[in-house]
């Protein structure tokens, strides 16, 4: 059976490769933190991470744009958008399509696509913790295109993730890094604001694994109080259900308003 | 629907050599190769982030579109900016 060996999540503008020492006071620590979750993913030596992030119209637009969508290819390509570097990475074809069947048969009726070419959503945690040689498999989550799936649908299909994780042949371990949020406004008159009490909210009761009082809240209020690209935190709830309800670790927040974006990043307690 | 075409302007515009540059240079002949609505093709022209995502733009790909023609993500709402030669109507009030 597969193994869950590491869960963690991160924000992911493209500020952090286009401009990564943009705020002296914050830009080391914020450094210093993905250095420890790399560090963390590199001792947990996954054979594969499924990856769960947005899409921001670049691979999915009008003519197609699913809920959930897992990608199952022996290589993703990237989009190279907004000038950030990016290279091809290795998938996991065998892996992808396995756990595509186990979602469908546990009643998630998730897309899946055999070419699924990856936005800054997936590029930067790929590049900025180190992943280039590792084999990713990507999880797409709308996040932005309503109607979006509810937090408490993404916290099933988190659990069922998990138990889809742990039906795969063999001793295959894999990671689960959820990547978005936290507050940020994107293309709204608020753009350039962050609510770092509400991030700091937010990042307490996803260390404390509380994701009962999370699924409660409601798009329009995440909109309202944290913007429109905090509705990401999606694919943080999908990766702490992967985990499981135990506690989790912030290895840094930054208010990052050289990126517009208020920057988490997690380490999460995988549950047994 | 059209905003279907809006979403491949942005992309064309993004990926595509030159399109950017022909847009700015004859925004109308390049706008009439999508399937844009009247007033869709105004905002375009208008570089008016609140009437194309009032029309249903999503706000991200907006952003992406207006930046890429040359307005600053600071200034999506207030700059006086235009691919029309033509003022932008209430410029100046």
């Amino acid at each position: 059976m597969g193994t869950l060996v590491y869960a963690g999540t991160t924000s992911h503008v493209s500020g952090i490769l286009r401009n990564p020492d943009a705020d002296p006071e914050h830009s080391p620590r914020l450094d210093a933190a993905w250095r420890r979750m790399a560090a963390g993913l590199g001792q947990a030596d996954p054979d594969v991470v499924v990856l769960v992030a947005t899409d921001h119209h670049e691979t999915f637009g009008l003519e197609h744009y699913p809920t959930f969508c897992l990608g199952a290819a022996e290589r993703h390509e990237p989009w190279n958008e907004h000038g950030i570097p990016g290279v091809p990475v290795a998938g996991d074809e065998e892996v992808g399509l396995a756990l595509h069947t186990s979602l469908v048969g546990a009643g998630f009726d998730l897309s899946h696509s055999r070419d699924m070419r990856l936005d800054h959503a997936f590029m930067v945690p790929v590049l900025r913790l180190g992943m280039e040689e590792r084999r990713i498999v990507p999880l797409f989550v709308n996040c932005n295109t309503p109607p979006l799936p509810s937090l408490g649908r993404c916290r099933d299909l988190g659990s069922a993730l998990r138990t889809a994780i742990e039906e795969l042949p063999g001793d295959i371990r894999v990671a689960v890094i959820g990547t978005g949020g936290v507050s940020h406004w994107v293309g709204t008159p608020e753009m350039g604001q962050i609510n770092e009490e509400w991030d700091h909210a937010f990042l307490a009761r996803m260390e404390a694994g509380d994701l009962d009082s999370i699924v409660g809240l409601t798009d329009e209020e995440i909109d309202r109080e944290a913007g429109n690209g905090a509705l990401e935190i999606r694919t943080w709830v999908v990766a702490r259900a992967c985990a499981g309800q135990a506690g989790g670790r912030l290895l840094a927040y930054a208010p990052m308003y050289p990126w517009v974006t208020g920057i988490g990043v997690m380490e999460m307690e995988v549950a047994r | 629907m059209s905003t279907v075409g809006l979403g491949r302007l942005a992309r064309d515009v993004a990926r595509t050599d030159g399109v950017a540059e022909r847009l700015r240079a004859d925004p109308r002949s390049v706008l009439a190769q999508y399937p844009l609505t009247g007033p869709e093709r105004d905002a375009v022209l208008r570089l008016d982030a609140a009437a194309l995502v009032a029309l249903g733009l999503n706000p991200l790909v907006m952003r992406n579109l207006l930046f890429l023609l040359g307005v600053p993500n600071a200034e999506l709402y207030t700059h006086r900016l235009s691919l029309d030669p033509a003022p932008r109507a209430g410029a100046d009030g």
